[in-house]
């Protein structure tokens, strides 16, 4: 039962595996002719392969640590007055700016890592009115000019820990997924 | 409708033995027996007139035994006598397929030229091929004149003769083999090749015809192709420019875009092929390619295939679903010598 | 007397075992979830030694990205499909670094926290399209496919310093013999 089974389904694949003629015509006069209507599908961008390119820009993303004061003794109550926090301020060109030149739509999500040993942590808040939770949303650039391609910005600032020396405080990585 | 055989009547004085013309000759000077072409007296039943031409001359006595066809012939009888057989007895009878005409003058009577005519009224519309009927005997004065050794009449073939359709052969009596082996009247040939068809009547005489059956018609070639819908593949994204390279089109099923030209005829024929783009679409163009070259066309001998690949190039300017881009038109013509 | 003589070798050995299995347990436990992975660590000043597989981009148009001062700005542009030949130990791909930007970057590719392949530096206007499979991942990697990334260290062309910025993509790597 099993043997003829088989047989009958290596005949069915067989059969399925035929390629045969769609259609035929015999012409049986002189100069006689056949037609073959010829057809066409397009679904623009439907088939094309994915291509992934950004423009990610940033700025000097230099940030001043102040520490934090004691403040000043004051022998009458011997305690120290007006005693202050330490401070993080941001210079210039603390944005990121990510514009898409793919076929496709991609989300470009922002992370911050302190550098090995440092405590210090940042947030980013997105400036070009998409959703403020760290990922930019990019549209695809089909049908744009190169000049009006999707673009969005973040900042990003310091939101704690301290430092004792200059240096690299960490890694701002743009994470770069197709939506 | 004038009945267009003209070899109806096989009345065949050319097998007259050569001593018997002589001697009508010696005796008498006068030509022999002849047939005149037949006529049609009525359609409906089709009825024919075939003349007899006999010259002799001091005759008081003429005897003619004639043969005809049973496949074809229904009735015979004599009409149109000569003025010479006014004032003598003259009769026709027929049996079966054998028609008797005597004729009787208490004076001696001469002819040149028509003695009468045979009316014979047909079952079916003959063709040339088929044989009504064959003289057999002649007698005047009751010497015997000619005599036929070959009294078989066939219906539907002629010795020689091509035919591009089935061929049904029927005779009058005997028997028949067909290439050797048993054949009976009216069955038919229908596969191509040579056939000798013997036919042995009664008394053991045969006749011989040999004919050929060829169906393949002139001109036969068969156009088949595969699947002829193709979609649009966009070509590389440019970043740069934000645009698609130059895409392609590609058959939408594997062994898409496939003609196959077989050549079913004796003839060799030429093949040539055109894409002509549809309305709309006349920025997408067609070729075609054989063994990985442009063709327009090739030459096809007798039982030979070959095929060719639709290619499309062009982009297309708008979205479509299944839309007809164009036509493939294949023109088959029969290759001229020179 | 005679009994605790015969008897005191054998706890010994017990005990020896013992602390032995209770070393390797530990050993384990600390390669399961405390090792630190192996994931890239760039340097933050690299060799000034560009890719030897690095090759000009064909139609590179000009121009250079705009970027606020001190910073810096790169176009990532790469094919999300990468391959892997383990018989030849090549990795192709297809990753540009067109003129417009204006660091130089080095790439890799990475499957968790294990490295498939790295660069050295691609500068503007070149694009590469092969590497060298790292032995490792050469031991570690079969036949098939693998969901991976691939990050872009930027560094100045002139100073050579690390750029505060690293920009990581998908891809998928397809492993074959």
């Amino acid at each position: 039962m099993k043997k003829l089974l088989t047989l009958v389904l290596v005949f069915a694949c067989v059969m399925a595996m035929a390629v045969p003629a769609f259609a035929a015509e015999t012409v049986t006069q002189d100069n006689g002719t056949a037609s073959i209507t010829v057809n066409g599908t397009y679904v623009p961008g439907a088939s094309a392969a994915e291509r992934v390119s950004v423009d990610v820009s940033w700025g000097a993303m230099s940030f001043t640590y102040t520490g934090g004061s004691e403040g000043t003794w004051n022998p009458t109550t011997h305690a120290f007055d007006g005693a202050t926090n330490g401070k993080w301020t941001a210079s210039e060109g603390n944005t990121i700016t990510v514009t898409n030149h793919s076929n496709t739509a991609v989300e470009a999500a922002l992370s911050f890592a302190a550098a090995d040993g440092s405590n210090v942590t940042g947030s980013f808040t997105e400036t070009s009115g998409t959703a403020n939770d760290g990922v930019l949303a990019l549209a695809t650039a089909v049908g744009t000019e190169v000049a009006n391609a999707p673009s969005a910005t973040a900042t990003f600032n310091i939101t704690g820990g301290e430092i004792s020396e200059n240096g690299t405080i960490g890694t701002i990585t743009v994470t770069i997924k197709n939506k | 409708m004038k009945c267009k055989v003209v070899a109806l009547c096989l009345c065949i004085l050319l097998l007259l033995p050569a001593f018997s013309v002589r001697s009508i000759a010696a005796e008498n000077s006068h030509d022999p027996l002849t047939v005149k072409e037949a006529t049609t007296v009525s359609t409906s039943p089709l009825t024919v007139d075939v003349p007899f031409a006999l010259s002799f001359a001091d005759a008081t006595g003429i005897n003619l035994n004639i043969r005809v066809n049973p496949h074809l012939v229904d009735t015979a009888k004599l009409v149109s006598p000569a003025a010479c057989l006014s004032n003598t007895l003259y009769t026709a009878n027929q049996t079966d397929d054998k028609v008797k005409v005597a004729i009787a003058s208490a004076s001696p009577i001469s002819n040149e030229g028509v003695l009468f005519s045979l009316r014979l009224t047909l079952k079916s519309t003959p063709t040339e091929e088929d044989e009504l009927c064959k003289l057999l005997q002649i007698k005047i004065n009751e010497r015997i004149i000619s005599q036929a050794t070959d009294r078989i009449l066939l219906t539907g073939v002629t010795n020689g003769a091509l035919y591009e359709r089935d061929v049904i052969v029927n005779f009058n009596e005997g028997t028949a083999t067909l290439n050797g082996a048993p054949y009976v009247g009216g069955t038919a040939i229908t596969e191509d090749g040579s056939y000798r068809l013997i036919v042995t009547d009664l008394s053991g005489k045969t006749r011989e015809i040999n004919f050929t059956v060829d169906k393949i018609p002139d001109i036969s070639v068969t156009v088949s192709w595969t699947n002829m819908s193709f979609v649009y593949s966009e070509g590389d994204w440019d970043p740069s420019s934000h645009t698609y390279g130059t895409g392609t089109w590609s058959p939408v099923s594997d062994g898409g875009g496939t003609v196959a030209v077989t050549n079913a005829c004796r003839l060799t024929v030429e093949t040539a092929f055109q894409y002509v783009e549809g309305a709309g679409n006349e920025g997408i163009s067609g070729s075609f390619l054989s063994d990985g070259e442009t063709v327009t066309g090739f030459v096809l001998s007798k039982n030979e295939s070959k095929s060719v690949v639709l290619t499309l190039s062009g982009v297309p300017s708008t979205e479509m679903n299944q839309e007809t881009l164009g036509v493939v038109t294949v023109t088959i013509s029969e290759k001229k010598e020179g | 007397m005679e009994k605790n003589f015969s008897n005191k070798p054998k706890w010994i050995i017990i005990a020896v075992l013992l602390l032995l299995l209770l070393v390797i347990v530990a050993v384990i436990i600390w390669a399961i979830f405390f090792r630190t992975p192996d994931i890239p660590l760039p340097p933050d000043y690299p060799p000034q030694e560009t890719d030897g597989n690095q090759q000009p981009i064909p139609n590179d148009q000009g121009g250079k990205l705009e970027s606020p001062t001190g910073g810096g700005a790169v176009n990532v542009t790469y094919e999300s499909v990468v391959t892997v030949d383990l018989s030849d130990k090549t990795v192709t791909l297809s990753y540009a670094n067109p003129s417009m930007s204006n660091q130089n970057v080095a790439i890799a590719i990475v499957i968790d926290d294990l490295t498939v392949a790295r660069s050295a530096l691609i500068t503007p206007g070149n694009m590469i399209k092969s590497l060298t499979l790292e032995d490792k991942a050469a031991k570690k990697l079969s036949v098939g496919g693998y969901d991976a990334e691939i990050i872009i260290y930027c560094y100045h062309p002139e100073t050579g310093e690390k750029a505060m910025v690293d920009t990581r993509g998908e891809v998928t790597v397809y492993v074959t013999e």
